[in-house]
């Protein structure tokens, strides 16, 4: 292992405590602010640390760095490394631990939506079900559908709900001053 | 499993953490939570970009942060005016 993989793997290894040490912090701390402040850190502490990882990686963009260069397109995919020992599945697959842990946090996150019964918070409970969704598409070699999935979660989806629980809203606030 | 898909899947534990407080807290606290888990996932993206070595996944990332800003604040202005 030289000094170059060394730094990368210190790097990826704060970058990791600094994400960890946000969601501590987002568990813990009192009110909204509190948290907002905390994630801000651990968001610009790990950006910067994997960034920095990714530079070394790369050879600070010179040529000859340690990956090969591929076409910048997602129809020319590569076989991508997923097929490891693990629980066998469907169709002879076997599922790796970062598959099985999503397959999880989807599960239950789809299960913390359809527990939640207020409309608002429902909205936002979605929006990280289907950003789970689309890690997992990912995952399962389906780059263009988890594209087409982060684009819906982010944008359709929630604005869709907005706008309508916003109408439903400002109706009843109509109806009932009419009454008055 | 390389260096950088191990730390993607290390990462999967904040990601849980902002799950559970995005599934049990105010709203919000909900929205700092969703925060918060779209950038462990735009990491998650991008250390996979790494991962299976194809750059061209870093758009997944790109598009995820260029689009959490306009829902975030739509949230945002929503929930303080109209919800």
């Amino acid at each position: 292992m030289n000094a170059a993989t060394m730094a990368e793997a210190a790097l990826l290894a704060l970058g990791v405590a600094a994400l960890w040490l946000g969601a501590f912090g987002l568990l813990r701390l009192p009110n909204a602010f509190a948290r907002l402040h905390c994630v801000g850190f651990a968001g610009a502490a790990g950006s910067f640390c994997f960034t920095t990882a990714v530079v070394i990686d790369r050879g600070g963009g010179r040529s000859g760095s340690s990956h090969s260069r591929r076409g910048y397109s997602c129809c020319s995919l590569a076989p991508l490394p997923l097929m490891r020992p693990g629980v066998r599945c469907g169709f002879g697959r076997k599922l790796t631990p970062l598959q099985m842990g999503l397959f999880l946090l989807l599960a239950l996150s789809g299960t913390g939506v359809v527990l939640t019964r207020e409309p608002r918070r429902q909205v936002i409970m979605m929006g990280f079900n289907g950003l789970v969704l689309a890690l997992l598409f990912l995952v399962l070699q389906a780059p263009d559908v988890a594209f087409s999935e982060l684009a819906v979660v982010t944008v359709a989806l929630p604005f869709l709900f907005l706008i309508a629980l916003a109408g439903v809203r400002i109706n009843e606030h109509r109806q009932q001053a009419e009454k008055r | 499993m390389n260096l950088w898909l191990t730390t993607a899947g290390a990462l999967l534990p904040a990601l849980a953490a902002a799950g559970a407080l995005a599934a049990t807290a105010g709203v919000s606290d909900r929205l700092v939570a969703l925060e918060f888990a779209t950038a462990v996932g735009f990491f998650m993206l991008m250390l996979r970009a790494g991962g299976y070595d194809q750059p061209s996944f870093i758009d997944l990332g790109l598009t995820l942060v260029l689009l959490s800003y306009p829902r975030t604040i739509a949230y945002a202005h929503f929930l303080e005016r109209w919800l």
